[in-house]
């Protein structure tokens, strides 16, 4: 919880349920979708009240 | 209802420790739900949450626990005996002209937390205001861009070492998605 900094891959591939096995291998690359996200992140936290700690900030990049 | 919508959402989860018990007793049933009311480009929703037992709620260090508190920036709202309120709105811009672009705000407040005497105590209690705009380009070169910029004031009356602390944060996400197939 203390580190948020997120260096992602995200492959997000789906594919809809088939009732019949016969017909699960039809449309299975069809029906598929598969996307790439590339992700600039950047956070920054000013700690307030009694911390040892007083700031923590990270630019992160990833995709 | 009427012209507008209401959806209520409701999440029960229960957990409890299993085999050699490495992490310790796990006792936990949190209940919550959140009701949003929808018209046109605006949504108000109001939530209520509540953890019953004798631990907090348990999830995987750096997940997103799917409770009702989902995307609070600076704490997960899940500690022994919490009483989360929550209120919400958002807008989604499209309705003046510009789609992609989307606004919230929310405010969460808890109370009759329960953490070691180390910790803080009996009787505790945290907040946190949330402001968020995001867009998503729409078309041109940058088409699938997006940018989501949130904000989050946190307070709390814990003891200063514990792990959550009164914080204001900014977070910046600059993220490009882009179908394979």
């Amino acid at each position: 919880m203390s580190t948020l900094k997120r260096v992602q891959t995200t492959l997000a591939l789906g594919t809809p349920c088939s009732i019949s096995p016969a017909l699960l291998a039809q449309g299975f690359i069809e029906d598929s979708k598969a996307t790439l996200t590339s992700r600039n992140y950047y956070f920054d936290r000013d700690y307030k009240g009694d911390s040892a700690q007083s700031a923590a900030r990270e630019w992160a990049r990833g995709g | 209802m009427g012209p507008g919508r209401v959806k209520t959402d409701v999440r029960y989860h229960i957990s409890s420790e299993d085999g050699p018990a490495k992490a310790g007793k796990v006792d936990n049933r949190t209940f919550g739900v959140m009701s949003t009311y929808s018209l046109g480009a605006q949504s108000l929703g109001l939530g209520y949450m509540q953890l019953n037992g004798d631990t907090a709620m348990p999830y995987i260090a750096g997940s997103e626990p799917m409770v009702v508190s989902e995307g609070a920036l600076s704490s997960e709202f899940l500690n022994p005996k919490e009483r989360t309120w929550q209120v919400r709105y958002d807008y989604d811009f499209a309705a003046l002209a510009v789609p992609g672009l989307k606004g919230m705000v929310r405010y969460l407040d808890a109370s009759h937390i329960e953490l070691p005497t180390a910790l803080g105590g009996k009787d505790r209690s945290e907040s946190e205001k949330d402001i968020e705009l995001s867009y998503v380009v729409q078309s041109s070169t940058f088409k699938n861009v997006a940018f989501r910029l949130r904000h989050a004031w946190y307070r709390n009356d814990f003891a200063p070492v514990a792990s959550f602390r009164d914080d204001n944060e900014l977070r910046v996400n600059i993220d490009y998605t882009l179908a394979l197939w």
